[in-house]
């Protein structure tokens, strides 16, 4: 393995310092990630929140982060949110180009996937220019090629959908995943959009891997709520 | 449900939601418990700093029911008289507790303390002194602020407030009332009265107040002496009714001419019998002259008859033929028998003039004594019709002598009965300065409030879990929607 640069160590450095606070947490994410994929499957895994800013993106990062870094896997992360894309922020990447580009047609594929210096075996789409998603994009031509590209790639493939309540898009991504989980974010997530987005994605036939509390912090005294056994 | 929500199902859900309603709401909001715990602490603390010291004071009365409690107003009327024994016109004990419920007698008592006295709160700093400890000075001086008590009250204020109208006693009435107790063991004559007041000094002196009102509000319930000017004026009135009566009386009598009927009657009727008497007497003799006058008369009729026959015999003398001599002896013989018979007729004859007076005589009396005989006798109709109404008088004239004399009499036990200075409930034990105060119960106020402040703040807690729809923590997160939760990731920001 080569030694990374200055600019990739700074990268990563910041990477880690941000997820720092994180990582145990995540340790629980991966290893299920892991045990399912195992199993033949959870290779394919769509990361959805019910309403926008509950953290899907934030998740589906730190986790792609995660199992590249730590696990040394091939992990392709393809956000499909173009109208607020924010999975080049969270890398620390140009937002350009991305999935909009690509559906337009400016750049192609293999240009929309991009490596993320720093860390090894992970490769990026992200949300690409913003612009208000078409509907009926991600069931075209472009779009079915891209899917079909992910299917064959080896490792993971982490799709970071938008939200799935009111968006369409990620209900489409559904038929390229076999695996899901749910983001909902403490302290502002409501119970029956969660609890109506678990309905949706067992009524898909994906295998609800679990769910991810987001942004929690305890306000409870002696570790109280903390422990999910 | 589904195979998912079956698999990861909490089997006893119940239970983990009373631990997040109560174990997590608590603990969630325990800042706000704790807050309002200590602001019902505060509460509490301040509650009994402006609650003053209240001390009691206990006296007891005896209650025995004597006569006069037995009397009601028909026995003031004359007309019965007191019931004795058990009957249910004796006064009970629960009428007694009613009677003593008064509203005047709180109110006769505040006016005789005084409004101020009743109304005003003691000054705590009052019995504070140089072994008083400094934290109890303090205490009592916060008291006095939170009672807006005067540093010292002025003495034209103390006037002005003992000017006080009529509201201001009723006001003090009911303060008296609320802290006065009046209760009764069952079986049992005597009565407890309890003041509670902010001094002791001051609950001995009311409840020794109101004791002695109780007293006295007893005996003007149950005094003789309106009783007594029932009968006074029912003996007015008796007298009243007698006086008419005997004028009436009198007045008949007048118009009869009996004065006394019962003696005067015998009297008629012994005159009547003795005149009676007399005439049937005197028709007696007038008949015995009258049968003996009509005897002389026959007797004179024989004589003359017999004389004529002399006289004829003694002219059939001369033509008989006998000696002259013995015809002179004849005639001589026959003169001097005429003589005789002429002397017996004489003799008849006065007597009969005799027997003649003596029959008019007794014709006059008869009649005199018939005339005054049918006098009486219409005296005695009259007496008798005059009987009637003055025995109906009399008796009229009796029953009343009758009640007035009983009236009299009841009168002269009554105004004894009234002349009494003794009331029938007397203080048994009169009230004692008790230097323990009784309350607040600072503590109890102080734990009253700390419960009421937890108890808020619970049901504020447990209000907020339940009102929160929003997922918050990941042990309620797993068996809320059915799913393995597979990490709870801290806030990361951007």
């Amino acid at each position: 393995m080569t030694q990374p640069t200055a600019v990739e160590a700074a990268r990563l450095t910041a990477l880690e310092s941000r997820f720092a606070g994180a990582r145990s947490s995540v340790e629980g994410l991966l290893s299920a990630i892991l045990q399912a994929s195992s199993h033949g499957g959870a290779r394919r895994i769509l990361f959805v929140a019910p309403r926008p800013g509950d953290g899907a993106t934030t998740i589906a990062t730190m986790t792609a982060v995660g199992l590249a870094r730590n696990l040394k896997a091939q992990v392709a992360l393809l956000e499909l949110d173009v109208e607020e894309p924010g999975q080049a922020s969270a890398l620390g990447i140009p937002a350009r180009p991305g999935l909009s580009d690509y559906l337009d047609g400016e750049v192609s594929l293999e240009q929309c996937f991009r490596a993320v210096s720093g860390v090894p075996g992970l490769r990026t789409c992200p949300g690409g220019t913003p612009r208000p998603a078409i509907p009926g994009e991600l069931a075209g031509e472009r779009a079915r090629e891209l899917f079909d590209e992910i299917s064959r790639a080896e490792g993971f493939v982490l799709i970071d959908a938008p939200a799935l309540l009111g968006r369409f898009e990620s209900r489409l991504a559904l038929e390229f995943v076999d695996s899901s989980v749910l983001v909902c974010r403490a302290r502002k997530s409501h119970r029956a959009d969660c609890l109506r987005a678990v309905e949706a994605l067992k009524q898909s036939g994906t295998r609800l891997m679990g769910t991810v509390l987001n942004g929690y912090r305890s306000d409870l005294p002696f570790g109280l709520g903390d422990a999910t056994g | 449900m589904d195979e998912t929500q079956a698999l990861f199902a909490d089997d006893d859900s119940s239970s983990v939601n009373v631990k997040e309603l109560l174990v997590f709401g608590l603990a969630r909001s325990r800042y706000l418990v704790l807050f309002l715990v200590l602001l019902g602490a505060a509460g509490g603390v301040l509650v009994a700093a402006m609650e003053p010291n209240t001390y009691s004071s206990t006296a007891k009365l005896i209650l025995r029911v004597g006569q006069r409690e037995k009397m009601n107003a028909e026995v003031g009327t004359g007309l019965v008289d007191v019931q004795g024994g058990s009957s249910r016109s004796t006064v009970h004990m629960s009428d007694e507790m009613h009677l003593l419920n008064d509203p005047a007698i709180y109110e006769r008592v505040a006016r005789e303390i005084g409004t101020e006295e009743v109304l005003d709160v003691a000054d705590p700093r009052a019995a504070d002194n140089e072994e008083t400890a400094l934290h109890t000075k303090l205490f009592h001086a916060l008291q006095a602020r939170f009672l807006g008590l005067p540093e010292v009250l002025a003495k034209d204020e103390e006037t002005s407030r003992e000017e006080a109208g009529t509201k201001r006693v009723q006001l003090a009435g009911r303060a008296l009332y609320a802290r006065t107790l009046v209760s009764t063991d069952r079986d049992s004559s005597v009565i407890t009265v309890t003041h509670a007041a902010n001094s002791p000094e001051r609950a001995r002196n009311v409840t020794q107040a109101l004791a002695q009102a109780f007293v006295d509000r007893h005996k003007e319930q149950f005094s003789v002496q309106r009783h007594v000017d029932q009968l006074r004026d029912g003996l007015r009135t008796v007298t009243r009714r007698l006086e008419g009566i005997q004028g009436r009386y009198e007045d008949h009598t007048g118009s009869c001419g009996f004065f006394d009927v019962h003696s005067q009657k015998p009297v008629l009727m012994a005159d009547i019998e003795s005149l009676d008497t007399q005439l049937y007497s005197s028709e007696l003799e007038r008949e015995g002259a009258v049968l003996e006058l009509a005897a002389i008369d026959t007797r004179l009729r024989t004589h003359e008859e017999y004389r004529a026959a002399l006289v004829t015999q003694k002219g059939d003398v001369g033509s008989l033929q006998v000696p002259v001599q013995e015809r002179i002896n004849l005639e001589k013989e026959y003169d001097l028998k005429i003589d005789g018979v002429d002397e017996e007729v004489r003799r008849l004859g006065l007597e009969s003039e005799r027997l003649r007076v003596k029959k008019e005589t007794l014709d006059s009396r008869s009649e005199s004594l018939k005339s005054r005989l049918e006098k009486q006798y219409l005296e005695l109709s009259r007496l008798r019709s005059c009987e009637s109404v003055h025995d109906g008088m009399e008796s009229h004239i009796e029953e009343e002598r009758s009640r007035y004399t009983h009236l009299v009499d009841r009168l002269a036990r009554y105004e004894a009965l009234a002349g009494l200075d003794e009331s029938n409930l007397q203080v048994l034990l009169p009230a004692r300065i008790e230097p323990e105060k009784i309350g607040p119960k600072r503590k109890r106020l102080l734990m009253f409030g700390l419960l009421a402040g937890a108890s808020l703040g619970m049901v504020l807690a447990v209000a907020r879990q339940l009102l929160d729809k929003r997922l918050r923590y990941p042990t309620t997160m797993e068996r809320e929607l059915g799913v393995p939760m597979l990490a709870a990731v801290p806030e990361i920001k951007p």
